[in-house]
């Protein structure tokens, strides 16, 4: 190595207020609010798990238990059976029954809705017709007419489909009260899954599009061969954010639902409620059930979620 | 006084090593330029004296405080991104305020020294305007009067102008320089740009994987470069190389080698003896060679090559030549052009060749 | 070869305006083939029942649902001025601020503590953002647990600050903020992950800049931060605002819109009015009542704070 200085630290003095702290103290101090957040956040969920295996006599002590057995001195023991109250919720209330239905209409609605919303954006950015623009607009409206309004016709809609004598026999076959199809027809379209769909879609390039015309794809071949297999991660997303919402709806299902055999999760929960006063634990291991299926969600496939939510908040 | 010294910095990122005990001293008011490829340290080394980052050994010395322990907004230092980081909701008024606002300069002290970097920089008429209503170049001269405004000991750059067009590079780099002049401050400047650090450094600190190869003036850079890194990274194209062996002939050495053959002269003898093995790297620069005759004198090395491509550049040819075994770069008058496969004689004067050990790279002093 | 074409349709050999005129034609019914089942579905279900529910609001229902006698603006102008309304408009209204707000506040410090770069922290992210996997249901019944009059942990710690063992859910002043309690826990995920993407989308070097500059903590936040975080900030305010608003399950989950009406958010007096008073009438009118309502105040949301989001 060749240089032309030498070192000088000998004469260097250190002045300076401002001094940096060695972070130790600091990441100790940022760990606690992490974990006072993170406690704050799990409380519910926490209280939830205790009392769902807290037996039955347990529960109706004046102050809140925060940990499922009884420890005295020298030893913890198990108040009651623990794990007993799953078996017990499963029992009194069908919910096995309920998270069948809530799959059901869950997945039908989230196929329908990558159905038709890949057919539109589809539409929306690789097709060149008349009055495109205001039909997308038109289409982005629908996002703006909130649950309430269409909620009473759509009840209403049902209702009559439902009669015997409606679309000559035919209605109730399409649409009736307590059927699945009650459940999921009204969801299968997204206005939401468009806007993502096309988005993404006009990301992909033209030459593609041209290569595939001279390879003689029609368009339906170009989209499910090409534009799909491109799109998996939107896909996903979108796949997720719809699956989140459907499993979540309280209202609908509610109202088109009276047949405890159809009921949801989300309405058989809230039925659960009313059933079971005295035997809250029995009622938080059923919340805990029901809640599964959305906790393994967000664990498998958290990634997807996150995009699928901030699509519209931060530009990418 | 603000001069800066490196004093044996080393920067571990977990297992990699981005600098390498470092030792350099950058003098008062000096515009010092650190070179170097993608990946060489030399941001890293800039960082460490911005405060953005921590060296993991070693000592950083800015006038005569050590700053190790000093936040980077009280090291009196100011810093010129590649990419400007300019505040994008801000005015340029703003952005160039913003670091006095932060000391509580009052506001027409503020204004003043706003103004007068403005004007200095032709900015003056658009201070009301955002970032984003500026082009590239505008940009970069509001990132460079935020720096200005703040009136610091060392100004640092890390590749300002990376993202300019050619043309606006070349007329930027000349206002630097006008700049520093102008300023009087220390200027550190990192690229990777050897054409930059030419013409723009007083002193150019060569660094690679993190350690320095050389630091000298460039014109010392250029002549005597310190190792086979140095010497292949300045000058564009490159310089050639060629291993070659050494023999005895008559009273003194002959190298031999990759289709060369080189009587060397006295003192060129005398040095290369020297070396524990008999072999040696040569090299010679591509502007350094021009066509010869058969009828050649004993200073000037002879070599034989067939023309592979040539790159016409109206005011020279750049020729690349093959002679079996290496290939060899010239730049050559534009006439008599040359076509490819052409038989041609190589001449360069023995006294512009480069010697240096193979084994280490380094170079060696044939002077 | 000619300028690249969307669909690469054979040209039809007639006359020039005849032709563009069939490839138009073309275009528009493949662009049907692909639309017509988000119109249709759109159709039945979305625009359909806005004009219908227009229509319903000018219709008095009888006792047992059934469409009644025409009595046209009488009934909006007397339902939209009522009592009844007001008040859940002013339930909302409070049930939104109670929301909203806080919701922004802790979203944005939980993001902001899980932005850090600290071993384990996607930990602490995935926490943060659990609880968008909580459905109203769930969330309500957790909710329940806590806001228990005997053994709920709220009314243990409010218990320890002085207020006596309350009934929250049954208690007039403090139904309305537990629910709120319950809705800001649970959007908390979401408004975590919303503001935790726009936060990793603020390029570092503006915050090496800063820090160069002189920029505290504080500085920092306020200067960086905040104005490069606007549009995270629109987006969750808006979006916050409507979700407010449309408020439903967990009020019925936890209070049935009561303690004597305490609760009674507009989109529940809805439900009331349409499902149990079976007042199909009134209940439209107040759904467009609330519509129009969402309308103006999303687009006041819009254009009042928009002039002060930076975008970039």
């Amino acid at each position: 190595m060749v240089t032309t200085d030498e070192a000088l630290t000998t004469k260097a003095v250190t002045v300076g207020r401002a001094v940096r702290h060695r972070p130790w103290g600091r990441h100790a101090l940022r760990y606690i609010a992490l974990i006072l957040g993170a406690t704050v956040v799990l409380l519910p969920i926490y209280m939830t798990v205790v009392n769902a295996l807290l037996a039955k006599e347990s529960i109706v002590s004046y102050t809140p238990k925060l940990l499922p057995f009884e420890c005295s001195w020298d030893i913890c023991s198990a108040s009651g059976s623990q794990w007993g109250n799953f078996p017990k919720a499963l029992d009194q209330v069908p919910l096995i029954r309920y998270m069948i239905n809530s799959t059901l209409q869950t997945g039908v609605i989230v196929i329908g809705q990558l159905i038709t919303s890949a057919l539109a954006a589809y539409a929306f950015a690789f097709l060149r017709f008349p009055g495109r623009g205001l039909l997308f607009l038109i289409f982005l409206s629908t996002l703006m007419v909130p649950l309430e309004v269409s909620i009473i016709p759509n009840f209403q809609t049902v209702q009559t489909m439902g009669h015997s004598d409606a679309l000559w026999g035919l209605g109730r076959h399409i649409l009736r009260l307590d059927s699945y199809q009650a459940l999921t027809i009204p969801f299968l379209a997204t206005a939401f899954g468009t806007f993502l769909l096309r988005q993404h879609f006009m990301t992909i390039p033209k030459e593609l599009r041209d290569a595939a015309a001279i390879d003689g794809y029609g368009h339906f071949r170009f989209l499910l061969f090409v534009v799909v297999p491109l799109s998996r991660p939107v896909l996903a997303s979108l796949a997720v954010f719809a699956f989140l919402s459907a499993w979540n709806q309280y209202l609908w299902p509610l109202l088109v639902t009276n047949d405890d055999n159809m009921r949801t999760v989300q309405i058989g929960l809230a039925a659960l409620r009313g059933r079971e006063i005295d035997s809250f634990n029995v009622v938080m291991a059923g919340t805990l059930i029901a809640a599964m299926p959305m906790f393994a969600m967000l664990v498998f496939f958290q990634g997807q979620l996150v995009r699928g939510l901030t699509a519209g908040a931060v530009k990418r | 006084m603000s001069r800066v010294v490196f004093d044996r910095i080393t920067k571990h990122f977990g297992e990699v090593v981005a600098v390498d005990d470092l030792s350099l001293e950058v003098y008062d008011q000096e515009f010092l330029v650190l070179l170097g490829p993608s990946g060489c340290g030399k941001s890293t080394a800039l960082r460490i004296v911005a405060g953005l980052e921590d060296a993991t050994r070693g000592t950083i010395i800015i006038g005569d405080r050590v700053v190790n322990n000093i936040e980077a907004k009280n090291r009196d230092i100011a810093m010129v991104f590649q990419d400007y980081a300019l505040y994008p909701h801000m005015s340029v008024h703003d952005n160039m305020a913003f670091s006095m606002r932060m000391r509580h300069v009052p506001r027409e002290e503020r204004h003043r020294r706003v103004l007068e970097a403005a004007r200095t920089l032709g900015l003056d008429t658009l201070l009301r305007r955002k970032p984003a209503e500026l082009s590239g170049g505008q940009r970069q001269r509001v990132a460079l009067g935020r720096a200005i405004v703040r009136q610091p000991s060392v100004f640092l750059m890390d590749e300002p102008l990376s993202n300019l067009d050619a043309k606006l590079r070349v007329q930027t780099r000349r206002e630097l320089i006008k700049l520093h002049r102008r300023l009087q401050t220390t200027f550190i400047y990192v690229t990777h740009d050897q054409v930059e650090a030419m013409t723009m450094g007083e002193r150019i600190a060569i660094l690679k994987d993190g350690a320095l190869q050389q630091v000298d003036h460039p014109q010392n850079v250029y002549e005597r470069p310190a190792n086979v890194f140095v010497a292949s990274f300045i000058g564009s194209p490159a310089m050639n190389f060629f291993h070659a062996e050494l023999q005895s002939r008559g009273d003194g050495l002959l190298a031999c080698g990759d289709g060369l053959e080189v009587p060397l002269s006295a003192a060129q003898s005398q040095a290369l003896a020297k070396l524990p093995t008999p072999s040696v790297t040569i090299g010679i620069r591509p502007e350094h060679i021009s066509l010869g005759d058969a009828a050649a004198k004993t200073d000037q090395c002879v070599l034989a090559a067939v023309v592979d491509t040539v790159e016409s550049l109206g005011s020279e040819q750049q020729v690349t030549f093959s002679n079996g075994e290496s290939t060899i770069q010239a730049r050559l008058d534009p006439s008599p052009t040359l076509r490819e496969g052409e038989k041609v004689l190589l001449m360069f004067p023995r006294e512009r060749l480069h010697f240096f050990d193979p084994e280490t790279g380094l170079r060696i002093e044939d002077r | 070869m000619a300028v690249t074409t969307a669909e690469p349709l054979p040209r039809l050999p007639l006359p020039g305006p005849l032709a563009r005129g069939l490839t138009q034609l073309k275009s528009l019914g493949f662009g049907m083939l692909f639309l017509w089942p988000s119109i249709l579905l759109f159709s039945v279900f979305v625009f359909y029942p806005l004009i219908k529910s227009i229509y319903l609001g000018f219709y008095e229902s009888d006792p047992l649902g059934n469409q009644g006698d025409l009595v046209g603006f009488d009934q909006y102008r007397s339902v939209l001025g009522g009592s009844d309304f007001r008040h859940s408009l002013w339930i909302t209204f409070q049930f939104t601020m109670y929301t909203v707000v806080p919701g922004i506040v802790l979203g944005l410090g939980l993001a902001m503590l899980a932005n850090q770069k600290l071993p384990a922290i996607s930990i602490f992210r995935t926490i943060f953002a659990s609880t968008v996997a909580t459905s109203v249901a769930v969330a309500s019944m957790m909710w329940l647990t806590l806001l228990n009059p005997t053994t709920g942990l709220v009314t243990w710690i409010l218990d320890q600050f002085g207020q006596p063992r309350l009934n929250l859910l049954n208690d007039p002043d403090w139904a309305l903020p537990a629910v709120a309690l319950t809705t800001i826990w649970l959007n908390l995920g979401l408004a975590t992950i919303v503001f935790l993407a726009g936060l990793q989308s603020i390029p570092e070097r503006l915050y090496e800049s800063a820090r160069i500059d002189g920029a505290g903590r504080i500085g920092t936040f306020w200067h960086v931060t905040l104005p490069m975080l606007s549009p995270t900030m629109l987006f969750v305010t808006v979006v916050g605002t409507i979700l407010a608003f449309e408020s439903f399950g967990q009020i019925h989950i936890l209070t049935r819109g009561g303690p004597l009406d305490a609760t009674n958010v507009i989109v529940y007096s809805i439900y009331q009015d349409a499902f149990q008073r079976f007042d199909y009438g009134v209940a439209s009118v107040k759904a467009v009542g609330l519509f129009f309502l969402v309308l103006g105040l999303t687009a006041a949301q819009l254009r009042f704070l928009e002039r002060r989001v930076f975008y970039q």
